[in-house]
């Protein structure tokens, strides 16, 4: 269940979400084409998928806004802990009014504390586990509540 | 029955916070003598924390079929704990200390005490700001986790 020492790739290995596309960076677009994905039986792979998602729409939510470029560093470095390939910057996006951001920042942090809880690997939950505690120590929260 | 992944984390979690009660019981006499320090109460209150969380884990440890581990008579502590500055480091060592360890304890539980494991996490992480600590991406991960 658990690994220690952890490492970035070992952790999505015991997950079983590590595959070809995986390493060269898991397409979270729905619609784009492509070779239709083997169907997985590892219990992990929608945690990972939806937590990447999560962390992809934030960075281009924030990415265009004004003081977010500490949050969105934050943000890219967690995505990198799970193998995520950062969003092209668009600037199309409508980017978060302070509010709102606290809102999805608050909704993102109890969103990696329920993953980290229902990840059935020991190795993925502890990383959830710390993207949300690393959520919740930006100012951004500390500031807002 | 114990569980054989489960009972190691909890004893090496319990140990952690049996350091932290003794440290915080220093620290926070150490800090007696600096007067009405905003520091005073944060080590109260970071004392009291841990005292709980020690008290939940020995029953936890029972629960999963182990012999809670006994603290220590006393543990190291840096010579130099005089000054605001030293307290407070120590201080932030020992709750990034603890974080380590309940990040390794999510990875080794399910069930309520990994949801128990994931709060802790998240409450150590922001106590560290208590003591100076800055915001992290990945508390309680190794530096550099990241990179791979």
């Amino acid at each position: 269940m658990s690994g220690s020492p952890l490492s970035r790739r070992g952790l999505l290995l015991s997950a079983g979400v590590v595959t070809a596309a995986g390493l060269a960076g898991c397409d979270l677009d729905p619609t784009s084409s492509g070779p239709a994905a083997e169907p997985s039986a590892d219990p992990d792979e929608a945690i990972v998928t939806a937590a990447r998602a999560e962390l992809s729409d934030l960075i281009t939510r924030l990415g265009t806004g004004t003081g977010t470029a500490a949050l969105v560093a934050v943000h890219r470095i967690q995505l990198a802990a799970l193998q995520g390939e950062p969003p092209a910057t668009t600037g199309r996006s409508r980017t978060l009014s302070r509010t709102r951001t606290v809102v999805r920042e608050r909704r993102a942090a109890e969103r990696f504390t329920r993953w980290a809880s229902a990840s059935e690997s020991g190795d993925l939950a502890r990383v959830l586990a710390s993207i949300a505690a690393g959520i919740r120590m930006q100012p951004v929260l500390r500031g807002a509540s | 029955m114990s569980d054989p992944v489960e009972v190691p984390a909890l004893q090496r979690t319990l140990a952690a916070e049996h350091t932290a009660v003794f440290a915080f019981g220093v620290l926070g006499g150490r800090a007696a003598v600096l007067g009405q320090s905003p520091l005073r109460p944060a080590l109260a209150a970071a004392y009291d924390v841990h005292l709980v969380r020690r008290n939940r884990l020995r029953i936890l440890v029972t629960g999963a079929g182990g012999d809670p581990v006994a603290a220590e008579p006393a543990y190291d502590m840096p010579r130099e704990l005089t000054t605001p500055a030293q307290i407070t480091a120590e201080a932030l060592r020992v709750e990034r200390a603890c974080v380590s360890t309940y990040a390794a304890l999510v990875a080794a539980t399910t069930g309520t005490d990994r949801a128990w494991a994931v709060e802790t996490l998240s409450a150590g992480a922001l106590a560290e700001l208590a003591f100076g600590g800055l915001p992290l991406p990945l508390p309680g991960l190794p530096a550099g986790f990241a990179r791979g």
